[in-house]
């Protein structure tokens, strides 16, 4: 679920910071900038893992800030095809499931990749939500929020980042657009298999 | 930062001082400058520095190992996450929080380095890919079940020594956290009559 990943970047460091021990200075800067954002391929960065070459020092002319070339490691969150993982369900509607871990929301099980035979029946609970229902050997299995649900992640995709393409005469699209905020990093999750589901099928 | 004696920097806001400082330094390729008192904006010419946000672009190398739940948790750890309960003093940022405490409900709050080394030794007789061994470690599975989710090809690979390894997980790894449900009871009261 978590890697390494070494990186090298160029980084600016603000005169106010010039106080401050030069790696504690340089670490801050480097999770402002990385913390909680995903880098493509490398996946959702979690921490700071360490510092490992420090480089440069340059005042560029006109500026007040002094440029080091820093190589360091950072902890990324990218799970690889075919890990299981156990998440909590987030919500549930006629498309699938949506599930969550808490630190990341984007990970999604499409109707193909439920249990199947399964059908589907109207949640009261839920605001336009579907409650999901396994049929095996006679018998209901329904998908709730009780306990966790363990998926094998089917693959993971970094969609590119939208254009601002606003259409005004479009309302009911800018509603969507609006209500679904962009995901940098959504995985795709399969719960078709024996021992995925919710633990207590397999218990 | 060299630049050519007839190369000017172009300035915004035109005040005679700043410009004859400016194409003075210019002139004397002098390096390192003082930030000018006035407001203005700067205009390097091409072969200047860039002022946009992100400084060049990062150079990568895809994965210099992967790490088990533990070893994220063991790192958040030392920097104090789990001991101070409102998070104000531990030197965290709250998502940092959130995936500890995701981690803590895994079955990777009970483990310790020598649990894991003891485990993978083990499971060399197994000859598990590395993938799976790591999933293994990460969610601990208890019965035949869930370890045929992990392990692909179980039955030709594994043939009868399917039992033999999980009592061997229940043996060396240790259970996850017991939540308030009649499920996790179940396991808890396996994994006593299996040691």
């Amino acid at each position: 679920m978590f890697f390494l990943s070494e990186i090298e970047h160029t980084l600016r460091l603000p005169p106010h910071l010039l106080n401050q021990p030069l790696n504690d200075a340089i670490k801050g800067e480097l999770g402002s900038l990385f913390l909680d954002k995903v880098i493509e391929k490398l996946g959702l960065c979690v921490s700071v893992y360490d510092i490992r070459s420090i480089k440069g020092g340059f005042v560029f002319p006109g500026d007040g800030a002094s440029t080091y070339t820093v190589s360091f490691r950072l902890v990324m969150f990218r799970p690889f095809v075919g890990e299981v993982i156990s998440a909590r369900l987030k919500e549930s509607t006629k498309d699938g499931l949506r599930l969550s871990l808490g630190f990341f929301d984007d990970i999604y099980v499409p109707v193909p990749l439920l249990a199947s035979p399964n059908h589907s029946e109207p949640d009261p609970g839920l605001k336009d939500g579907v409650r999901w229902v396994w049929e095996y050997d006679g018998v209901n299995y329904p998908i709730d929020g009780t306990d966790e649900i363990r998926f094998r992640v089917h693959n993971v995709i970094y969609p590119p980042i939208p254009l601002d393409q606003r259409n005004d005469s479009d309302e009911k699209e800018l509603e969507q657009k609006v209500s679904k905020p962009f995901a940098p990093m959504v995985v795709t999750g399969s719960i078709d298999s024996d021992g995925l589901g919710p633990i207590s099928w397999w218990v | 930062m060299e630049r050519e004696s007839t190369e000017i920097l172009d300035v915004f806001f035109l005040n005679d001082l700043i410009l004859y400082q400016k194409a003075f330094r210019a002139r004397y390729h002098v390096r390192i400058d003082h930030p000018p008192m006035y407001c203005i904006l700067f205009l390097p010419r091409k072969g200047g520095p860039p002022y946009d946000a992100t400084y060049g672009c990062p150079k990568l190398e895809s994965s210099a190992g992967a790490l088990t739940n533990f070893e994220v948790l063991d790192l958040l750890r030392s920097r104090g996450a789990g001991k101070d309960p409102t998070c104000v003093i531990a030197s965290v940022s709250p998502s940092e929080f959130k995936v500890f405490d995701y981690l803590e409900q895994t079955a990777a709050c009970n483990q310790t380095k020598e649990i894991i080394h003891k485990f993978v030794d083990e499971c060399k007789k197994y000859d598990l890919a590395k993938a799976e061994i790591l999933n293994v470690v990460n969610l601990r599975p208890s019965s035949a079940v869930e370890v045929y989710t992990i392990i692909e090809e179980c039955d030709s690979r594994m043939e009868e020594k399917i039992d033999e390894f999980v009592e061997t997980i229940a043996q060396i790894l240790p259970p996850p956290p017991t939540h308030e449900q009649p499920g996790e009871e179940n396991v808890e009261s396996k994994e006593e009559t299996a040691n």
